[in-house]
């Protein structure tokens, strides 16, 4: 910690040493010409860093459950019922749908949407040169289909549900954030998961769906307010300590639904568990690893069916007493739990299958995904006088969330294929006051990760393939077994030691340069907020959806002047390397196609031209950087 | 530095002739000039403990009741006035200090409470609210500078509907201060202009496209400000290291400390508001094992941040500001921690602007309800408002025609107010 402002000065003053598509000096060189004006004869080369990818061995392919061949007639159906509740709407008002998309901005956009990045060149002008007629359906299938689907999906859940690898030091749920990315992989339904995840048990290496729980070890009342939130739309965060200020939850609601978790346990000091004692270890170096571990291992889902919530000592209201055990309830709807049935199993019933708002808050949830607002708005803070913008919208979206058993890539992959989300963006301000109108999706800035992922898009192949070394070694390292006595425990915790520390030398083989160049969804969780990602607004996972997506004086430094957007002009990068391959006279729509997914206009053209003549090599340089500093690079049309 | 300080202060009277004093008559500028620089603070550091710091073991120690729990007190300079014992600092220049014991707030949700406090509104999904630096630099403008009005160091919220203009500097650690300053040594002035205008050039059609959207164009203004800022001199301001060692290891050299020092460079470059984000003190879980080190390091930073204020004659010019989310409670839980509790809690205020040398407001002998004097996060607000001598009454209209109010409606408390 105490290297890091040297070794940043240090890192960007070699980075640049090498950056040949900035080089001034070399006015002559092409990018085309392999002996270009970086070697200089008679100096020492430095080694070469190499980035990350280049090693086979750090790439791992990743399987992907697709999408159905057989249901697209009944997906373009649905999109065209879509379609058809817009234009009534829009008709009702007097209103016209936004132009449809070229399309260039429709290649760029679905990749954001879908993948979370952009496109590369190829990919976008082998899109827009097809002359497939069903080329747009046929690219929101192969992308749904491809490892970014997940990644993207992840990094929006993650920030909902403030996913972290480790909440503090004595609770380890990394394998959680790794289960969610593996769901989304393999297209587990919604409700199974959430389901899942409201009546896991055991350690998070076991089962990591306990995670959730573990995630808010202690605080078991505030994770219950985030439930109700994130799935359910309803805030009910107030009745925590007093009735609802201005919806109708009362705190004895709120106590009757926290009652399903009255047993819950977080931590595990039950006589039993494979826990030595460690008094006789108290003088040894490793006693606070060794306690570590110990912590470690007694965070752990169970429940206590004998343990009961009460209410609090200071409860105030008339309709119960002080101590008083408390009878579960719901908010709405209605649960059945069946004799003998654990309160969190009957709670889960209820959250996933016992009401309307849990179809209805993932549709909502969705939809602003894809158009970039909901139809209700604030997505997680719905009561019973709640209107959606287009209300038969709302009705049928959470229908199909049904229909479809709560596959979200089958329900986005209907939204993807209307008409209406294939429409020019609104990029007039909304009007706060009033329900948006839907004649199209609105304009967006790239989230944080968008923009990381993109310029990892840019410059190392195929990033998909590079994941997060896995963590079995760590766990085997953490896991107290059975019959571990003290003595083995010391062993194990000089073993764990050793452990962490590969395991980070391992993670620097996937640094160039200091940083590590994985895909935001294979990062550390959270990030430092010196981190890049942390800078252009990712979450710090504190409370939930906190990313932002403001600009910043520190984010525009990052994109002048930080390593990131400089490796992408060095040999090796994707971009660069493209560009030594092609054509010179096919280098400028390369450019733009690379970054902005569309051929530049004629004047943009003449415009960089003009550039490259003046500049040689650096020009190739000055255009890359001219356009990742646009506003039309880091907007999502 | 004094020279410094003087030369700020003439700009600024110069400043608020041109730009903004208009409710005063002109004749009495000066002679309101000179009753602000007595009265009046100038900047502010806002030091935030994100997680709600519980006031029994802090700034409202109960030893008579049971709730007290673990954590010792410590007799402060003031007579018959304890703290927590691990605020011995502060202890020691109680006299410089009025600490609130009757704060109380509506909610029990961090961000929900984080944001009442930070902006003084409830937290809608419609509109963001902006915060005080944003509302400082509104109400009152600072002259021009290379520096921004307002920096938040941590995770903070943005100049909501104010837009980009105000939207504070954010810094993640401290320690690193601004990151990615300096050009890559290929990159001439000349050099970097040319690449500037080709941005342009290439970002014209969608610039026309987007002529209408705030959000698009709220980055002319963080183009403007980064690149003022590039070639400032006052960017060594962000850098701890130019700093004597000294100094630093009194601020602790911890986090915190590093970002109570880096405030206090900031303010010195005329930065005007501040905003150090302190986390962790959300103790559902063994409070006393984990508060006295949190505890400690807080009443480090701050202590020396408010003697270093003072030993350079800023003290009467900045105001410090100790805020929280809300309280915790008085019971202790089977985890040996303590949970949310919004009908009471404790700031502090210190520095300019602020009677300083008492509590004011006080808890019932459980520190669960206010007692007396009690003082509501609008309240708060509209005092520090007041010891800026910003116009409460004046309204701002957001662009979708709403009028808001920097206080809320909240009155300054006159008894904390010089």
């Amino acid at each position: 910690m105490n290297r890091t402002p040297l070794r940043t000065a240090l890192v960007v003053f070699s980075l640049l040493s090498i950056c040949t598509l900035c080089e001034t000096a070399s006015g002559q060189a092409r990018p085309g010409s392999q002996k270009g004006g970086a070697k200089k004869s008679g100096q020492k080369k430095p080694a070469k860093p190499k980035l990350p990818g280049s090693d086979p061995a750090h790439r791992k392919k990743i399987t992907i459950q697709p999408v159905k061949a057989n249901t697209l007639s009944s997906v373009l159906e649905s999109a065209a019922k879509i379609d058809s509740l817009v234009a009534n709407h829009l008709r009702g008002k007097g209103l016209k749908a936004n132009p449809p998309i070229p399309d260039s901005v429709f290649v760029r956009r679905v990749y954001l949407d879908i993948t979370g990045t952009i496109p590369t060149a190829k990919q976008a002008a082998l899109f827009v040169s097809s002359k497939d007629g069903n080329k747009r359906q046929k690219l929101i299938d192969q992308l749904l289909n491809s490892p970014g689907y997940a990644s993207h999906q992840y990094n929006y859940w993650a920030n909902v549900m403030r996913v972290v690898d480790q909440p503090n030091g004595n609770i380890y749920i990394r394998p959680y954030s790794e289960w969610l990315k593996k769901n989304f992989r393999q297209n587990v339904p919604f409700d199974v998961w959430v389901r899942q995840m409201m009546t896991a048990e055991g350690k998070a290496w076991e089962n990591p769906a306990t995670g959730y729980f573990l995630r808010d070890s202690g605080m078991p009342l505030d994770n219950l307010s985030n439930t109700t939130r994130i799935f359910l739309g309803t805030q009910i965060g107030c009745a925590q300590c007093h009735d609802h200020p201005f919806d109708t939850w009362s705190q004895k609601d709120f106590y009757e639904l926290a009652a399903f978790f009255g047993g819950l346990q977080t931590r595990d000091y039950r006589k039993g568990t494979s826990v030595p004692d460690l008094e006789s270890k108290k003088e040894e170096d490793e006693i606070y690893t060794m306690r570590r571990l110990v912590r470690i291992n007694r965070s752990k889902v169970w429940d206590n069916e004998k343990k009961y919530l009460k209410y609090p000592k200071d409860y105030a209201y008339e309709n119960a007493k002080p101590g008083q055990v408390v009878k579960t309830g719901v908010l709405f709807g209605k649960t059945d739990i069946a004799k003998g049935a654990k309160r969190r199993v009957a709670f889960a019933n209820w959250l996933t299958t016992g009401n309307e708002r849990f179809a209805t808050t993932v549709a909502n949830r969705m939809w602003k995904r894809a158009f970039g607002i909901g139809l209700i708005e604030p997505l997680d803070d719905m009561n019973d006088q709640t209107d959606a913008a287009i209300p038969e919208l709302m009705t049928y979206l959470a229908a199909e969330m049904k229909r479809l058993k709560y596959d979200l890539k089958e329900f986005q992959r209907i939204l993807f294929n209307t008409k209406i989300y294939q429409r020019e963006s609104t990029f007039k301000p909304l009007n706060p006051t009033a329900d948006y109108d839907f004649t199209g999706p609105v304009l967006r800035r790239m989230t944080a990760e968008q923009v990381w992922d993109s310029l990892l898009t840019l410059t190392i192949a195929r990033p998909d393939e590079l994941v997060r070394p896995d963590d079995s070694s760590y766990i085997a390292s953490i896991n107290i077994k059975p019959g571990t006595t003290a003595d083995s425990l010391l062993q194990q915790a000089v073993e764990h030691t050793e452990v962490t520390k590969a395991d980070r030398a391992l993670e620097r083989e996937y640094m160039y340069k200091g940083r590590v160049l994985r895909r935001a969804s294979e990062m550390k969780q959270p990030l430092p907020d010196s981190h890049f990602l942390r800078q252009f607004g990712q979450s710090d996972r504190k409370i939930v959806e906190n990313s932002t997506e403001e600009g910043t004086v520190p984010q525009l430094l990052a994109l002048f002047n930080g390593p990131v957007t400089h490796m992408m002009l060095e040999e090796g990068s994707v971009i660069y390397d493209d560009l030594v391959a092609a054509n010179d006279k096919r280098k400028i729509d390369l450019i733009f196609y690379s970054l902005l997914s569309r051929a530049p206009s004629s004047t943009e053209r003449a415009t960089a031209t003009k550039e490259i003549r003046e500049s040689g090599r650096a020009g190739y340089g000055n255009v890359i950087w001219a356009l990742l500093n646009t506003r039309e690079f880091l907007f999502i049309q | 530095m004094s020279e410094e300080i003087t030369r700020r202060r003439m700009m600024e009277s110069a400043a608020k002739a041109c730009f903004g004093v208009s409710i005063l008559p002109f004749g009495n500028l000066l002679a309101a000039h000179q009753q602000a620089r007595e009265s009046k603070a100038k900047a502010v550091i806002y030091l935030f403990m994100t997680g709600a710091m519980s006031q029994i073991d802090t700034f409202d120690p109960k030893p008579e009741s049971d709730v007290q729990g673990d954590t010792d007190v410590i007799q402060t300079k003031i007579p018959g006035v304890q703290f927590g014992s691990s605020l011995k600092g502060l202890a020691s220049i109680a006299d410089q200090l009025a600490v609130v014991r009757s704060m109380y707030t509506e909610t029990g949700v961090h961000e929900n409470g984080q944001y009442m406090m930070k902006t003084n509104y409830k937290k809608i999904a419609t509109t963001a609210h902006p915060g005080i630096g944003p509302w400082m630099q509104k109400l009152n403008p600072s002259p021009p500078r290379d520096i921004p009005p307002s920096v938040s160091i941590g995770q903070s919220i943005g100049p909501g509907y104010l837009g980009a203009n105000f939207a504070p500097l954010p810094i993640g650690d401290p320690k690193l201060g601004l990151q990615n300053t300096k050009s890559p040594g290929y990159l001439s002035e000349k050099n970097f202009r040319k690449r500037m205008s080709l941005s342009r050039t290439f970002d014209k059609k969608f610039r026309t496209k987007s002529r209408e959207s705030i959000m698009v164009n709220g980055y002319d203004d963080i183009y403007r400000d980064t690149l003022r800022l590039l070639k400032s001199e006052d960017l060594k301001a962000f850098d701890l290291k130019l700093e004597n060692e000294k100094v630093r290891k009194a601020y602790g050299e911890t986090r915190f400390g590093n970002g109570c020092l880096l405030a206090r460079r900031l303010v010195q470059k005329g930065v005007r508001f501040v905003e150090v984000n302190f986390g962790g003190w959300d103790m559902h879980n063994y409070l006393f094992r984990d508060l006295p080190e949190k505890a400690e390091e807080f009443d480090k930073a701050t202590t020396s941040l408010i003697k270093d204020l003072a030993s350079r004659n800023m003290l009467d010019d900045v105001m410090v500001v100790v805020g929280t989310e809300f309280g915790r409670k008085p019971n202790v839980n089977q985890n040996y921690g303590r949970d949310h509790h919004p009908s009471c809690y404790s700031c502090m205020l210190a520095g300019g602007g602020i009677r300083v040398g008492q509590v004011y407001g006080e808890t019932d002998e459980d520190s669960a309800n206010v007692e007396d004097n009690e003082v509501s996060v609008q309240d708060f607000n509209a005092t520090i408002a007041s010891a800026l001598g910003l116009p409460l009454e004046k309204e701002i209209v957001s662009p979708d025609g709403r009028p808001f109010t920097i206080a809320n409606g909240g009155e300054p408390v006159k008894e904390l107010l010089l």
